[in-house]
This record gives structure tokens, C-alpha cells and sequence, in this order.
């Protein structure tokens, strides 16, 4: 067996290796050491999925403790188990086999998008949001003002009889606002798997977002970051917001001048990357007005 | 010596209803003794609790190779899956960033990591980590989608470029763009998923 440094740095990049997370400039040269490393070769060799294990599937000790595991789904993973769960025969019948039944995660999940949940108290991470300051308060009195102010940040779209409406956004709401529909956690790069009921959207009140803690600012440096906010139909921009990300708060309110088309919409969140050269983050909703 | 699960059972080239094995034909109830007899050998030590659910993971991957295949042995079949499932589960406990042993010989012991209270073992995140990003994949991108297969079944980027009769180099540069990807996700989402990714250096 080898000891070299080379060795020693190929088996801590096995890990890694193993689930396609490898720099490219790093791969081929693990690639060409594992191809002369039997040691190497051998401890990737557990690595590979058992027969009857697939990963295209729901792992085995998934399904095997089902009750458990599935209440930490969170997010995208909870959304991608239940989403395969609706179309795979096979795993269903495995859950099925091990007694177990996959209702109570689908349940939550339709919960979840259709907003029949109450939004759980302000989270602690936004402490740091009251403690940032003057600038912040200053901010957030700016986009209280906007708020109440539709035409300072509203742009149009169709109402009922094809005329524009136009389109305010609201931030930092109260996320008990009457009516509120939770956001889940954000699918990524392309719409959310399920359309999330919003119900009739008027001037009334509006359709009032409350938004998950990936749509939150982890820290006051991405809290400075832009945002960009657009409500598109079938492909167009229709709204459009930009704004420092610590702005939006809890929630969020879309207010239409008159009543929005019944229909689908497309709400997009862009944040402006962390570092120059970066991708900006982009995350979808496909929300359902009736 | 390690038994490859695969050769106690019989290979269609596509899955057939006509060559399943019916659930009725196989004693599960004495494959689980079986499973958990074997399993209790090798984790003497474990909590009884953590032994149902590997023992339950045996026979969850045992029913879906019923299901898949006619099996021909399954009490040699339960034997492989118990050794599998035990390696598995000392990796687990090593956390994300642990060593990485060879598949040992079925009779030898391996080295268990002192149990963390507070850190259950339960499901492979390894596993679900794959599954995450597959799915990912198979919903937003096609290419990336067939790629992380092929590569998640191989564990090989030059097996993968032979069999898309592609340089190796290209494959590596195609797949660049859906690391990216997933980098991303690892940035953006929360849950347990990622947070291993993230604990385990690899994002």
C-alpha cells in the first residue's frame, strides 16, 4: 500500500469523489491515481450503491426509518422525496412493504404550499436586523413609506378586462398578516414542482408572502446584497422590484391596483452574488391566483 | 470472501412482473430473523433499536430486489446485504468527514466509532445526498441528469467518457457545469441533507 503525500491526499478526496464534488482540475489527477491505487480503488469500492439500492431511488435506510427521517426532510430535499414519491411505483411499494405509508410527508408538504399553516414566530437570525442599526431603521422606514405609497415601487400588469394594473411591493410584514400564504423553501434555477395556491388577488389585501429562512439574510453582509423581486406570466415581467436584501423581512405583500387575472405566476428572487464572478442565486415560485 | 449481491439473483435485461419473485414465495418473517441475528453478531454492542432499522434496511433492499429479480438465494442474499449494511453503518457512524476503510472480508470485524448520544445514525446521508441531486437533475437538467448516473453507478469519470465514447477531459467539462449547480443548492438550501455536504467539506 502507497503512503506518499499523493496517497494520503487521494483518500481524503474520496468522499468527495464519490458524490461528483471534486474540482476539475483535482479529478484527473485522482482519476490517474486511482487508476495505479488498488488501496484507493478499494476503499471507494464500499462507496458504490448496493444491488437493489439505487440512488435514482429513495435510499434504503430512508424508507427503513421513514417516521423518523422524513420530519428532517427540509426544502428542496423534503420537495424532491415527495415529488419521486408521487411518481415512483417502486418506492412507494417499499414504504408500503416496511409498513409505513408516504401520506404523512406528501400531507405536510401540500400543507405546507397551499399556506394552510400559520407562520411560526419571527425567526431568531433577524435579532440582527434590529441590532444593524441606523441604516437599517432608516432602510426599513423607506420601504414602510414605499409600502404605503404604492406608486413609488409598482410597475404594471393585467387586470380581469386586460387593462394593466399596476403592481406594489410591500415589505417587512407582520407575518400573522390575515390571509398569508408560507412560502416552503425554494426549488432552484427553475419553477417550484407544485403551483402554490394564493387564492383571489386584489387591492384589497393583496397576497401576502410570508418567506422561508433561505429568503432571510443569514448575516448583515448578505443582508446588503441586492434583490431583486419580479412577478412574471407566462414568460414576461409583469412587476419588478430591486432592493437591499434585509429589506423584505418576514414578508412580503404584492399589491395589485384592481384584481389579478385569475391564472399562473411566476415570482422570481434574484440575489446578486456574494463575490464578483460568482452566478447570482435564483429562486422561483409558481403561484396560483384564482 | 464478499458475495456480490447480484449473483443470487437472476438478471433480466428488463424488469418483468413474470420474473419477480411473489411476495408469497419468500418466508420474510425468517429472513428477518435471519437479518437481525446476523446483524446482532457483528454490532454487539449497539442499541437494539439501531438493529431493527439496519435489519429493516435489509429487508427493504432484499423486497426491492424481489421485486426487480427472481431471487435464487435469499438467505445468501440477506447474509451479503447484513455484511453491506454493517459496513455502511460504521461508516455512518464515523461521521462525514471519518476515514474511508476497504469493503472488508465478511468475517471481519471492523473498528466502531464510540457512539455520539446526541448524533443518531440513520439514514445513509451519502446515499441521500446522491438521490437528492439526481432527482434535482432529472427535474431541471437532462445532461447533468444522465451524467450523475452513469457516474453514481460506475464511480468512474473514465468509465463514463468510454461509454459516451467522449475524451475523458470533455466528460470532466461537462460535468464542471452541473458541480456548479449543485454548489449552489448547497449554498442556497438548508436541511440535513446539506448541512452534511457542508460538514463533510465537499461543497
Amino acid at each position: 500500500m502507497s503512503t506518499s503525500p499523493s496517497h494520503d491526499w487521494a483518500t481524503r478526496r474520496l468522499l468527495a469523489y464519490s458524490v461528483g464534488l471534486m474540482p476539475e482540475d483535482e479529478l484527473l489527477r485522482l482519476e490517474e491515481h486511482l487508476a495505479g491505487c488498488p488501496d484507493c480503488r478499494a476503499r471507494l469500492a464500499p462507496l458504490k450503491a448496493a444491488a437493489g439500492a439505487g440512488a435514482g431511488h429513495l435510499p434504503s435506510s430512508l424508507i427503513a426509518t421513514w417516521p423518523r427521517s422524513s420530519r428532517l426532510l427540509e426544502g428542496l430535499e423534503r420537495e424532491l422525496v415527495e415529488a419521486h414519491l408521487e411518481d415512483c411505483e417502486e418506492c412507494r411499494a417499499a414504504l408500503a412493504f416496511a409498513g409505513h405509508e408516504p401520506v404523512s410527508l406528501l400531507r405536510t408538504g401540500s400543507d405546507l404550499a397551499s399556506g394552510t399553516r400559520r407562520a411560526p414566530a419571527p425567526s431568531r437570525r433577524h435579532f440582527w436586523a434590529w441590532a444593524s442599526g441606523l441604516a437599517s431603521a432608516a432602510a426599513g422606514l423607506l420601504a414602510w413609506a414605499a409600502a404605503t405609497h404604492p406608486g413609488w415601487h409598482s410597475s404594471h400588469t393585467f387586470g380581469t378586462m386586460g387593462r394593466p394594473v399596476a403592481v406594489a411591493f410591500e415589505f417587512a410584514l407582520d407575518s400573522l398578516t390575515t390571509g398569508a400564504v408560507r412560502l416552503p423553501e425554494p426549488g432552484f434555477r427553475a419553477r417550484a414542482a407544485k403551483p402554490i395556491d394564493v387564492g383571489v388577488v386584489t387591492n384589497v389585501s393583496g397576497m401576502v408572502l410570508i418567506l422561508p429562512p433561505a429568503l432571510q439574510p443569514p448575516s448583515p453582509e448578505a443582508g446588503a446584497r441586492q434583490m431583486v423581486i419580479t412577478l412574471l406570466k407566462d414568460g414576461r415581467e409583469l412587476a419588478s422590484h430591486t432592493g437591499p436584501f434585509f429589506t423584505l423581512g418576514d414578508a412580503i405583500r404584492l399589491r395589485p391596483d384592481g384584481r389579478l387575472e385569475a391564472g399562473d405566476y411566476d415570482l422570481r428572487f434574484a440575489l446578486d452574488p456574494a463575490a464578483a464572478g460568482e452566478p447570482a442565486l435564483v429562486w422561483f415560485y409558481r403561484l396560483r391566483v384564482r | 470472501m464478499i458475495v456480490s449481491p447480484s449473483s443470487n439473483v437472476r438478471r433480466s435485461r428488463r424488469t418483468s412482473p413474470l420474473r419477480r419473485t411473489p411476495l408469497g414465495a419468500i418466508d420474510w418473517k425468517a429472513l428477518r430473523a435471519h437479518a437481525l441475528q446476523g446483524l446482532r453478531r457483528k454490532l454487539r454492542a449497539t442499541p437494539a433499536s439501531t438493529i431493527e432499522d439496519l435489519a429493516q434496511e435489509v429487508m427493504v433492499t432484499l423486497f426491492r430486489l424481489s421485486q426487480r429479480e427472481a431471487l435464487l438465494n435469499p438467505e445468501a442474499l440477506t447474509n451479503t446485504l447484513v455484511h453491506r449494511v454493517y459496513v455502511d453503518h460504521v461508516r455512518r457512524m464515523r461521521g462525514p468527514t471519518g476515514r474511508l476503510d476497504p469493503l472488508p472480508d465478511s468475517d471481519s470485524p471492523l473498528e466502531l466509532p464510540a457512539q455520539d448520544p446526541a448524533h443518531e445514525v440513520g439514514v445513509d446521508m451519502l446515499q441521500l445526498f446522491r438521490f437528492v441531486v439526481l432527482e434535482h437533475f432529472k427535474q431541471h437538467d437532462a445532461p447533468c441528469h444522465e451524467l450523475a448516473t452513469d457516474f453514481f453507478a460506475e464511480l468512474s469519470w473514465a468509465s463514463v467518457a468510454r461509454r459516451l465514447q467522449v475524451r475523458h477531459n470533455t466528460v470532466i467539462k461537462r460535468w464542471s457545469r452541473c458541480m456548479v449547480q449543485i454548489r449552489e443548492l448547497a449554498y442556497s438550501q438548508r436541511g440535513p441533507v446539506w448541512e452534511w455536504a457542508r460538514e463533510a467539506r465537499i461543497v
